[in-house]
């Protein structure tokens, strides 16, 4: 007995003493404005030469400085590191005035020169994330304050310039063989964020970098914290770790939407993401082995008239989306092709077999698959491993079946799905794009160049399709500078596209991103009243995020007393268990 | 007697482990996975470049060539850099082993002091009402996949109450000292360790009852109690001790399992130790580190299996004179 | 006499066998816990056979919750309400549950024809075969099983067949190490002893004296090793490394997590998966551990 009291005693003891240091220390944690951001995707790289994940743009939009910004409302060009710029006459050569007393975020000059280093490096190395800004491209300083940047033809992007720029002081001690292998890790910035610290797969902290020449962000740390499910993340913005969620699977949106969850909101907002069924064409030359009913265009038109888009758009995306029919080239809807909907694709199985049927491919042996020439029709389905991915490919097998298709489906990680692309070595594979604002990069991964022609160095064009029309005008809309003539180069393109099928366009989806709206305010979206919040082109919402009433972020305080309650019942239930085995044998007696 | 028979162990846990390298070299080259995948399309790498970092990944020359090589680098701990985050494997493990070995510490201890306290009370009064129900209640915790019990707490423990974090490590950005930094941890341990124990509590339990009523069966016990001695001490000196043999070795081989429950537990909760790296290294295709998880998870089982011989032997004179 | 010796022999073994199956029986029934897992299991077995009686098999393609609510909860139309993209759920449940009894059952023949045939050789066999087959044993005891089996998974493809023989190809390790010490046991025993100073053959002495010594063994084993097959297809399921297509068990609850219907508690889509999955393995588990208390007399009372 008087052993029993002894341990309750002690317990009890022990866990107050505890209580009081957590609390303690606990309050001068609370000091700072916090915003917590969930995602379900850990950081590919920091290292801009090397990631390509939306995860690492946003931290890059939020770290390193560019010539030029992008408007929250519409795009539209502001100045950033350049305060002016001016053109020459032939539009092919621009001057831009960098602002004076720019600082990277170890107190180092931000000069011309570290403008001028990072242009000519990035397309020497050629860097993925800058080599399609900068393709055309030569800079000189002019002084320290003056960049000059000479196009070598009419680019109808200028002189919008995003490029991120590096610190040249950090970048030049890093050759080119070691640049793959660079972790990024020197934490200069010249950005409105600094990254603080980072715990890989666990979380990055950026706060406020002191340097920064824009507007002061009223927050003083983004926090973006790794979740593996969606689930663990809805969770956590819902018992309030978390502010912001992006990534919210489309039911538990649903009912964020609907006003069912309390104080989160839900924000759809839409960049022209598009998910696609791609069908390799044949086009390669010298490697891959697609198949070859695929070389045929009435094939490929048969399978995109096999597809319930609308019904895709229904079940997977709860409505968050619209269904798609060819390239959605830009974040701007203005890009998007024109098409009636009796035109456009549909369900229409009836006249998929038509088309099957048109093209020679005839179910001979009466075994429900499709064949011609002895060769059947059996198409490799190469399907991505991330959740989102997949919910189509039973729709879709489904529905290949019914008009005669028979696939096989196989699962690949993304990296190992791209060296297939880049070996040719599929017939469908499904895959995703989020577009930039300029719809010239999306354009020009269809063009013949970017089709694989080397297993080792790949391409972007991973329908393996090629046509000499459509290069022709894409050359064309690339150098034009009057944007209504350009609007229907590219419409003409579109309807090749469309035409062809070296896709199955599916649908355009919304990003559903959650808040919490009694903390927060001023969720500036971009393009406003559209766009996303999280992972936007140019992320100004962390410039503009302001706390509701006097105190945003997340806090921890009450959840440590229950921790400590909890240790302490728990301690107490362990000696009570240790005596009372002793005392048990007597009971018995 | 005793030291040729803990030779003869450790020589085996040798060559089981030597097994292990061997068998882990194949398994991992029979996936056709592009080493270089990770750089495809992305960074302009020239011949030379693409040469340096496939002989530095060991995967140069004849399949032979390159064994060497691997078991080289196996005995250097070198185990190359992760296709994924392009960092040395070795590294990338060791920041995460403390989170996992916390894990997986706290609730095998937890596990194996409550399994015994019920499997040993169940045994002793066996057909009692504690028995019963205790025996059935292992039954179904036995039953329910552990992920199961994760998904449950999640939802509606930590995200319907907030009582508890629903994933990682610790809270970011704060700093509440070293007592307050550890309770951090402890809070963000709860679940997880709650959902490994509940899912391993089942199978500890019913072994350790059997084992109690197989210890009861001996004929030295029977005496024992025949003799009149007391039960209690009957039950701590002779029927507790003898009764926890065989279950030592039953739970060293049982480790095996708690490495499963670490994947899956370490999923659900966002919890960044060895078992989420190993899903995502399986995920990602990520050879240089699921070669090196494999293999760490596999000498800790065999350790684990080796100290529990060695236990085994100290604990019972029998093994000792029988070897 | 028109029958011959052999017949007469085999019909003696039949009826010894009738015997022997009876006696099973009578202690099965009497054994409650070993009954109840009887009784649950042909409730299973029910279930899996009626499946073309209670949905049709096209009410699995994803594509044939068109016309229904997403997520509705049960009503008389779905009785176990709709997945998130308006599938039934209990026709998945019904055809998932052919899936993972297929794969729980496969997974255990395969690894009771590897673990007998390395037990039973171990244990016959003496020297270094028996020591080399022990180390393979040794090997696959320890090697972390989990992570082994997903790797195979996804080396080897990912359908429900594929996923058995993994399962069952890295879970023989303990059925051949019980089978060997039981061969060993009998070895000695008089009846197979006199066997061998009669001259009979090693093929011989084994397919007639030891296996049926140990046939109740590796019957009950067997029964014990399909519930952790079928747990850990669930869990390969679960982290994303099953058969996509397959409506298996684990499956509907890995849909069930990632469409986030445990947080908006949409339970008629998480529980029943779930509690089939521990109704099964309870069921195999409360019988194989009757059988084995009724095989080896000396677990009695477990």
């Amino acid at each position: 007995m008087s052993r029993r009291a002894l341990g309750f005693i002690a317990t009890g003891a022990l866990g107050f003493g505890l209580l009081a240091a957590g609390l303690a220390t606990n309050a001068s944690a609370q000091d700072k404005l916090v915003f917590s951001v969930g995602v379900t995707q850990d950081i590919d790289s920091l290292n801009v030469t090397v990631g390509y994940l939306v995860i690492d743009f946003e931290i890059w939009n939020l770290t390193l400085p560019s010539l030029t910004d992008r408007s929250a409302e519409d795009f539209s060009t502001l100045p950033s590191m350049a305060e002016s710029w001016t053109a020459s006459d032939d539009g092919l050569t621009w001057r831009y005035k960098l602002r004076e007393g720019l600082k990277w975020s170890d107190g180092e000059p931000m000069t011309a020169d570290d403008v001028v280093y990072t242009i000519t490096r990035a397309v020497a190395d050629g860097w993925i994330n800058h080599r399609s800004d900068l393709a055309n491209i030569t800079a000189t300083a002019i002084d320290s304050r003056t960049v000059q940047v000479v196009s070598a033809v009419p680019d109808p992007k200028l002189p919008y310039l995003g490029s991120y720029i590096l610190p040249k002081h950090v970048y030049e001690k890093i050759s080119t063989e070691e640049m793959p292998n660079y972790l990024a890790d020197d934490n200069v910035s010249g950005g409105p964020f600094q990254i603080v610290e980072r715990k890989e797969g666990e979380f990055v902290r950026l706060a406020r970098n002191p340097n920064w020449h824009g507007k002061k962000p009223t927050i003083d740390e983004v926090v973006f914290r790794m979740y593996e499910t969606a689930e663990a993340q809805f969770n956590a913005l819902k018992a309030g770790d978390l502010d912001a969620i992006d990534d919210v699977p489309v039911k538990l949106f649903a009912s964020v939407a609907a006003g069912e969850v309390e104080n989160i909101i839900g924000l759809a907002g839409n960049q022209g993401s598009f998910s696609e069924l791609a069908i390799n064409s044949g086009c390669a030359k010298g490697i891959g082995d697609g198949h070859v009913a695929l070389k045929d265009r009435k094939v490929r038109q048969a399978i995109n008239w096999a597809i319930d888009r609308q019904l895709l758009v229904d079940k997977i995306l709860s409505g968050f989306g619209v269904p798609a029919v060819s390239l959605i080239p830009s974040a701007n809807p203005a890009f998007d092709m024109k098409i009636s909907a009796d035109e456009a694709y549909s369900y229409d199985p009836a006249k998929a077999n038509a088309l099957l049927d048109e093209a020679g491919w005839k179910d001979s042996n009466n075994d429900g698959v499709r064949d011609k020439d002895g060769v059947e029709l059996k198409l490799r389905y190469y399907d991505r491993s991330t959740a989102g991915a997949t919910a189509t490919t039973p729709f879709l097998t489904g529905w290949l079946k019914d008009v005669g298709i028979a696939t096989d489906v196989k699962t690949f990680d993304e990296d190992s799905l791209i060296a297939e692309q880049s070996k040719s070595e599929f017939d469908l594979y499904t895959w995703g794009w989020t577009p930039y604002v300029d719809p010239d990069n999306m354009l020009s991964y269809f063009t013949t160049s970017q089709v694989p022609t080397d297993p080792d160095v790949g391409g972007y064009n991973d329908a393996n399709w090629c046509n000499d029309e459509f290069d022709a005008l894409y050359l064309k809309q690339n150098s034009e500078l009057d944007p209504t003539k350009r609007a229907e180069l590219i419409q003409q393109m579109h309807e090749i596209f469309f035409d062809e099928a070296p896709y199955a366009v599916l649908y355009k989806y919304d990003n559903l991103q959650a808040f919490r709206s009694d903390r927060w305010q001023n969720f500036t979206r971009q393009p406003s009243d559209v766009g996303p919040v999280l992972f936007s082109q140019s992320s100004p919402v962390y410039r503009d995020l302001e706390p509701v009433g006097t105190r945003g972020g997340s806090s921890g305080t009450n959840t440590m007393i229950i921790v400590i309650v909890a240790l302490v019942v728990a301690g107490g239930v362990l000696v009570a268990l240790a005596n009372r085995r002793k005392e048990d044998p007597d009971d018995r007696q | 007697m005793s030291r040729r028979y803990l030779l003869k162990k450790v020589i085996g846990a040798l060559l089981t482990l030597s097994g292990v390298v061997v068998f882990n070299f194949f398994l991992f080259r029979i996936i056709d996975r592009d080493p270089l995948a990770k750089y495809r399309g992305r960074s302009k790498l020239t011949l030379e470049q693409r040469e340096t970092m496939i002989r530095r990944m060991g995967l140069e020359g004849s399949k032979w060539d390159q064994f060497v090589v691997y078991v080289k680098s196996v005995f250097r701990l070198d185990f190359g850099r992760s296709f994924d985050s392009t960092q040395p494997v070795l590294g990338e493990i060791t920041a995460r082993l403390p989170a996992t070995l916390f894990l997986v510490g706290v609730s095998t201890l937890l596990t194996i002091c409550i399994g015994l306290y019920i499997g040993t009370k169940a045994g002793w009064r066996r057909g009692s009402r504690f028995d019963r129900t205790s025996t059935s209640a292992a039954m179904v915790l036995y039953s329910t996949p552990e992920f199961f019990f994760g998904m449950l707490l999640l939802a509606f423990v930590a995200g319907r109450t907030g009582w508890f974090p629903t994933g990682g490590l610790r809270s970011v950005g704060a700093n509440y000292g070293f007592v307050g930094n550890l309770l951090d941890r402890i809070h963000h341990l709860v679940l997880p360790v709650l959902t490994l124990t509940l899912g391993y509590l089942g199978s500890y339990a019913l072994i350790m009852r059997t084992s109690m009523i197989e210890t009861l069966g001996e004929d030295y016990l029977v005496t024992a109690r025949a003799k009149g001695l007391r039960d209690s001490e009957v039950m701590s000196r002779h029927a507790v001790p003898n009764a926890l043999l065989p279950s030592v070795s039953l739970i060293a081989i049982s480790c095996g399992f708690v490495i499963g429950g670490a994947i899956t537990t370490e999923t659900v909760f966002s919890y960044p130790g060895l078992g989420l790296a190993t899903a995502n290294a399986i995920r990602n295709n990520d050879l240089p580190m699921l070669q090196a998880l494999f293999l760490f998870a596999s000498a800790a089982v065999i350790l684990f299996n080796l100290v529990a011989d060695f236990v085994y032997a100290l604990l019972d004179p029998r093994v000792r004179r029988a070897e | 006499m028109r029958e011959s010796g052999s017949t007469t022999v085999r019909a003696m073994t039949w009826a010894r066998r009738r015997r022997a199956f009876s006696r099973v029986w009578r202690e099965l029934r009497h054994d409650r816990p070993g009954f109840i897992g009887l009784l649950l299991l042909s409730g299973f077995g029910l279930f899996a056979l009626s499946a073309p009686l209670i949905a049709d098999r096209s009410s699995l393609l994803a594509a044939s919750g068109r016309n229904n609510p997403d997520l509705a909860a049960p009503s008389s139309k779905f009785l176990l309400g709709t997945d998130e993209i308006g599938r039934d759920v209990l026709a998945q449940l019904v055809w998932g549950s052919r899936v993972s009894l297929f794969i729980g059952l496969l997974a255990t023949v395969v690894a009771v024809v590897i673990g007998s045939l390395v037990g039973l050789a171990a244990g016959y066999a003496k020297g270094k075969i028996s020591a080399v087959l022990l180390a393979i044993d040794d090997f696959f005891l320890v090697v972390p099983f989990l992570p082994l089996a997903i790797v195979l998974a996804v080396i080897l493809g990912r359908s429900p067949t594929t996923l058995a023989i993994v399962i069952g190809f890295t879970s023989w390790a303990g059925s051949a190490r019980l089978i060997r010490a039981q061969v060993l046991t009998l070895s000695e025993r008089a009846y197979v002893e006199r066997a061998r100073a009669l001259g009979a053959g090693s093929w011989h002495v084994i397919v007639r004296h030891v296996l049926p010594g140990v046939a109740p063994l590796i019957i009950a084993n067997a029964t014990l090793i399909v519930p952790t097959a079928i747990l850990t297809e669930s869990t390969l399921s679960f982290l994303g490394f099953g058969d996509r297509l397959s409506p298996s068990w684990g499956k509907l609850l890995d849909g069930a997590q990632s469409s986030g219907s445990i947080t908006i508690n949409a339970w008629w889509y998480f529980l029943p998966p779930g509690l089939c999955i521990i109704g099964i393995v309870l069921a195999f588990t409360l019988l194989g551990r009757a059988l084995e208390r009724i095989f080896d007399p000396r677990l009695k009372g477990r």
